[in-house]
């Protein structure tokens, strides 16, 4: 990958990442940090990375990963002017947005990723399974586990 | 349940999606405007993220550099430009510069600049060290995960301020209170001032001005938000730091955030005029509503100054009617910024950290207090050319504060010791149970090795030896000695052999020997962030005793001894002798690790390996043993169980299998995906650890042909393809489709054939996954897998 698709890549898919990050440590600021954090650290790494095709996920991964950390070492807490700088919620469905539903249904991490691939990123099983490196029977048990955890969750539909 | 079933929920995850991304008024988390928060005013930053600010540019960096080195190239072209105010608020993303910036990335000096104004270089620099492990990769622009949370370094320079002989060090401590601060730093590594008040957030929004100053001393400005507490919060102030004197005086203030019924909010900021040289402080207002997301007013600038120097000092032009008319809350006053610390670090060519630091509070030039501190160097934070800045932790008792040192590099040393430390450690978790453990860490640093010119250091000898000792104290209880050595070299862990222990209590003298194999084996530690800790530093070092191959060695300093060990053949045993107590009738213990020098290979047994062949195993006798364990009508998960106790928990058994990995993936960070295999089978291991859950799966992938187990369903791994059809549940019809002649959509037919079947097996913890993959070929070498899985 050079580094003018690298850049391409970061950049269409900037604003997901975000959102990956923001689901974890609920924290604009600190969000934001992760997304910074991964993409320095996936630039860095870039020559492990041996299928670009790879890339969304792997990168996806890695925000994930630095979120949590940052979410374990004690990031910033929720700040209402980080929230509304970057993130507007609706209040009349904030208890019904798309992280507060997976975060309800208590996925673990690689199925909240698939969902996150799958919804946000737009991309089906198969590509999801590419990306992350994992059987598409894999993901599609912890895709269907997760749907059926969410639907069991109330007022759900 | 069937796809259609899912049909509904997908739907509405669907929809969310669609909605969280459109409603997310989202700025960009990557930008290299965010580098200039100082200068951004379109909108508010929060300014607690430079690893932000500093991403942005680094993302932009690698795009015109190659890689960091480049990267601190650009941002120091980006300081300037900063520092010049040329790009403007909000531009695009950092890397859209990248065209235009091409030219830079050919070496080319600096940007120009305005007159008379330096530029503003940020080097964000961090590891990826863990707790217990020297990592031998130093790179810069990423986090720095260390105990007691985030930490990163900035280091802010000018030509100004190097031509004085200043490093000027943005930091920003993580822990819980989020401080951070700035130190300036000689060249001789002295630390002319350290600004760390108690009550400022991190980090500043820094705006370095070096040039002739009406002031006559270089001076920079910032602005760092002042955490209050009750009603308001997040009071921005703007200061200048005299570069020469290293004063800060605090200049102005944009007035409290309040909380209330409708919610305030100002920030200040920093831009300099190009055209006019003056260097405005402007502060911005914004109004919430009390629900969340409600603006009731717009930015408004409510107040647009100029830095003037008064004759006596810094100030605006026309101060605020927030200085007129809210009190200040008198907690930062300047005299308190300037007790926040003058460190005097000793330093001289070989010194790599100092022993002692002497914190001396000055107030008005002159001292009225004088505390010195013993120091433990944590982490290499920054390394530049043959200087490197470590923090250092000036721990009395619990979490200290940190500091930063700079350090002189010897490339012409072949061999030193940079770091010793001995703490008595008294660890309380909240239930009450206590344990005692000594820590010693040693921290050899190769540094001949280092390449000053290359953009990312790799450091292929370089090692840590940490030595935890847990201690039971107490009436009635024995001493228990519980030690491991992880001797690290290059990336290869060692492991402990033989720790021995002596514990004194008066003329009772107490000496145990044990032998660690297989046990006490942790590489990441656990998270002491639940413990109350005391920790004490060494009171005395009565000796240390190397035994080697030549016999025994006494030294009266650990670093002596350990310098001896590690030079020593084969394996040295190391005993010291300290005491921590200052009373008279002092419990004098002694503890001992041996340093192994081999260093492990793929083909090399782990020394003190026990004979179980599940455990640290070369590879090609893992995979002979783990075909005898393949008996016929074994179950997977009797396997499971047998080469990976998961009733016992297998992560002390997955690390072991990892010393005997002959394949391994390791995806991001998380480092947990074994694969075993031949050409029979293919077994999986991973462990992924959560924050909802610890899920450890095995996965084993049997192909055509391979026999020794019993599959359930009836199937047999010797089942056909149209055999594992039926069993998915493929009528006839469809199992004859997919041997016959498909035809595409853009009317291509392809003949394919079922060539193969393989099962996966899946053991989680909570329960099987099964699925089965099919092969299907059109004739030619190109096979076509398809998995199918039976829910």
């Amino acid at each position: 990958m050079t580094k003018e698709e690298f850049v391409s890549s970061v950049t269409a898919n900037e604003k997901k990442l975000y959102i990956a990050a923001f689901s974890v440590v609920r924290n604009a600021e600190d969000a934001k940090d992760a997304v910074s954090s991964a993409v320095a650290h996936a630039w860095e790494n870039l020559d492990r990375l041996n299928d670009d095709g790879k890339f969304d996920g792997w990168l996806l991964r890695i925000t994930y990963n630095e979120a949590k950390k940052m979410k374990r070492h004690g990031g910033d807490s929720v700040s209402l002017t980080g929230l509304e700088d970057s993130f507007a919620y609706d209040p009349d469905d904030a208890d019904m947005q798309f992280f507060d539903i997976i975060s309800s249904a208590g996925l673990d991490g690689k199925s909240r990723q698939i969902l996150i691939l799958r919804f946000i990123y737009g991309y089906d099983l198969p590509e999801t399974a590419k990306m992350m490196s994992l059987p598409l029977s894999t993901v599609k048990t912890k895709y269907y586990r997760a749907l059926d955890k969410i639907k069991k969750l109330p007022g759900i539909i | 349940m069937k796809k259609s079933d899912y049909k509904d929920i997908e739907e509405i995850l669907s929809d969310k999606a669609a909605r969280l991304e459109k409603r997310v008024g989202y700025s960009g988390a990557v930008r290299s405007a965010d580098l200039d928060g100082s200068v951004n005013e379109d909108r508010h930053v929060r300014p607690h993220s430079p690893a932000l600010q500093i991403a942005g540019a680094f993302l932009a960096a690698v795009i015109v550099g190659g890689g960091t080195f480049g990267a601190l190239k650009y941002m120091e072209y980006k300081g300037a430009q900063i520092a010049a105010n040329q790009g403007g608020p909000s531009e695009p993303a950092g890397y859209a510069d990248a065209a235009e910036k091409s030219e830079y990335d050919q070496a080319s000096p600096v940007a120009e600049r305005a007159d008379g104004f330096g530029e503003v270089r940020f080097i964000n620099f961090a590891d990826d060290f863990s707790k217990f492990r020297l990592s031998s990769r130093i790179f810069a622009d990423a986090e720095l995960p260390i105990e007691n949370g985030y930490q990163s370094v900035y280091k802010v320079t000018s030509e100004e301020a190097d031509k004085l002989g200043f490093d000027v060090f943005i930091y920003v401590d993580r822990d819980s209170a989020h401080h951070g601060g700035i130190c300036v730093l000689d060249k001789e590594g002295g630390l002319v001032m350290d600004f760390k008040p108690a009550y400022l957030l991190s980090p500043p929004t820094c705006l370095l001005y070096a040039g002739d100053t009406p002031s006559g001393h270089q001076t920079f400005f910032f602005t760092a938000v002042q955490e209050l507490s009750g009603p308001d919060w997040d009071w921005t102030n703007l200061y200048a730091c005299d570069l020469v004197t290293g004063q800060i005086t605090k200049i102005g203030s944009t007035g409290p955030n309040a909380y209330g019924s409708n919610a305030l909010y100002t920030t200040g900021s920093l831009s300099y005029v190009e055209s006019t040289g003056e260097i405005l402080y402007n502060v911005y207002e914004k109004t919430y509503g009390t629900v969340i997301g409600q603006e009731l007013t717009a930015d408004n600038v409510i107040h647009n100054d100029v830095i003037v120097w008064n004759g006596e000092k810094y100030a605006l032009r026309d101060l605020p009617n927030y200085e007129q008319s809210s009190p200040d809350p008198g907690v930062n006053l300047p005299e308190e910024y300037l007790s926040g610390g003058w460190l005097k670090i000793r330093s001289g060519e070989n010194d790599y950290y100092p022993s002692s630091l002497s914190r001396k509070a000055v107030v008005g030039g002159t001292a009225v207090s004088e505390e010195f501190f013993e120091t433990v160097p944590t982490e290499i934070e920054y390394r530049s050319g043959d200087e490197l800045a470590a923090f250092n932790t000036a721990r009395k008792a619990g979490y200290g504060e940190w500091r930063i040192c700079k350090i002189t590099v010897d490339h012409k040393k072949e061999f030193s010791s940079s770091a010793q430390a001995l703490e008595y450690v008294r660890s309380v978790v909240g239930n009450g149970v206590e344990s005692v453990y000594v820590e010693y860490v040693i921290t050899w640093d190769a540094a001949a090795i280092r390449d000053p010119d290359a953009d990312r250091w790799e450091t292929t000898f370089a090692f840590r030896v940490i030595n935890r000792e847990n201690v039971v104290e107490g009436p009635g209880e024995a001493e228990r000695i519980s030690s491991y050595v992880n001797l690290v070299i290059g990336d290869k862990t060692l492991h402990p052999e033989l720790i021995s222990s002596t514990v004194y209590r008066g003329d009772k003298k107490t000496v145990k020997n044990y032998d660690t194999t297989g046990t006490l084996f942790i590489i990441n530690g656990t998270e002491p962030v639940s413990f109350e800790n005391g920790i004490y530093s060494v009171w005395h070092i009565y000796k240390a005793t190397v035994t080697d191959t030549d016999g025994a060695h006494e030294f009266d300093t650990v670093e002596d001894a350990l310098k001896h060990a590690v030079n020593a053949e084969g394996t040295a045993h190391v005993e010291v002798e300290l005491t921590w107590d200052t009373a008279a009738d002092k419990t004098v213990f002694v503890f001992g690790f041996s340093l192994i020098k081999e260093q492990l290979s793929e083909e090399t047994t782990v020394p003190g390996a026990e004979t179980d062949p599940g455990k640290k195993l070369p590879p090609q006798i893992f995979r002979e043993w783990l075909l005898t364990k393949l008996q016929p009508k074994m179950t997977f998960e009797d396997l499971c169980q047998t080469v990976w106790n998961i009733e016992a928990g297998g992560y002390q058994i997955k690390n072991d299998i990892r010393a005997a990995q002959y394949q391994q993936i390791e995806y991001g960070e998380d480092g947990t995906f074994m694969r075993y295999g031949n050409e029979g089978y293919d077994l999986t291991c991973f462990v992924e650890n959560d924050d909802a859950e610890t899920v450890r799966e095995a996965r084993l992938i049997l192909r055509p042909g391979f026999s020794g187990f019993e599959l359930p369903y009836g199937l047999s791994i010797d089942t056909t393809p149209v055999g594992a059809l039926e069993w998915l549940g493929f009528n006839a019809k469809q199992i004859a489709a997919l041997e016959g002649r498909i035809t595409a959509d853009d009317g291509f037919t392809v003949t394919y054939y079922t060539t193969s079947v393989s099962f996966t097996y899946g053991l989680r913890e909570d329960g099987y996954s099964v699925s089965m993959g099919i092969e299907i070929s059109d004739g030619s070498d190109d096979q076509v897998y398809i998995e199918i899985e039976k829910l």
